[in-house]
């Protein structure tokens, strides 16, 4: 539902890919309560899968036992996820478009979040890790 | 992910999911996608209608299967996707090259 006021909410993963199920359904759960189409909150879903999913890949390098936050902050006009590994640094500028159609899962990760938010950035400021920011706006009418 | 499969006709193999496709799941079943082609399966219809996510490592399953019955003249037919699914699908574009029919009948004559 629309909100007036700002609220956050932090998820706590561990970097196994078998995490990501259960956080998913936690993340499900907590969209229910966005007055968003199932278009978008599964959009979303599969945006905030590839972070986390790029977090335990290419952060990480696939070792376990590392942390994963998300921050989840619905505002009025907006909801901004945050996705902070605190693992090897990626350089978004040396991350390719995909060939489309695809031909590989290689690249569609990035592709998937831009196409399915509104926003995606990388703060560059974090000295260690990285930390994603993906935004997806409220539709105007609500 | 559950993978249950049945031959629906002579040289057809059927296979349902149940679960969702992502990072962790996606090497079992492409380890069973596999274990079918193995035993010469070249005709193949993937029911997704218990498959409720699907992510870019569960796409990277079914264009490597594509790819390879594509090579050896088989054929790849999904159907009974669900709206998120066939999204995922749609934004890749990879609904130009796949065969995703509405239901399982229109997906045999389509393998066929």
């Amino acid at each position: 539902m629309p909100t007036s006021h700002s609220s956050k909410i932090v998820f706590i993963l561990k970097s196994r890919p078998e995490e990501l199920s259960p956080f998913r359904e936690k993340l499900r759960a907590l969209l229910q309560n966005e007055n968003l189409t199932e278009a978008v909150r599964e959009n979303i879903l599969v945006a905030i899968g590839e972070a986390c999913t790029n977090a335990i890949r290419h952060a990480y390098k696939e070792k376990p036992g590392h942390k994963i936050l998300l921050t989840v902050e619905s505002q009025k006009d907006c909801l901004v996820f945050r996705v902070r590994d605190f693992g090897e640094k990626i350089d978004p500028s040396r991350i390719k478009p995909p060939q489309l159609p695809a031909t590989r899962g290689g690249g569609l990760g990035i592709y998937f979040m831009k196409e399915m938010m509104d926003k995606v950035e990388y703060n560059m400021r974090r000295r260690r890790g990285n930390e994603l920011i993906l935004t997806k706006f409220r539709p105007k009418s609500q | 992910m559950k993978i249950h499969t049945k031959t629906r006709e002579p040289g057809i193999r059927s296979v349902h999911l149940e679960g969702d496709l992502d990072f962790h799941s996606s090497p079992e079943l492409r380890r069973e996608l596999g274990k079918f082609l193995e035993t010469g399966a070249q005709k193949l219809c993937v029911n997704f209608e218990k498959v409720r996510y699907i992510d870019s490592s569960g796409l990277a399953t079914f264009i490597e299967l594509f790819q390879k019955l594509k090579r050896s003249g088989g054929k790849l037919v999904l159907f009974n996707l669900t709206q998120g699914v066939r999204s995922v699908f749609e934004i890749a574009k990879l609904d130009s090259i796949f065969s995703l029919a509405k239901n399982e009948e229109e997906a045999l004559s389509l393998v066929s």
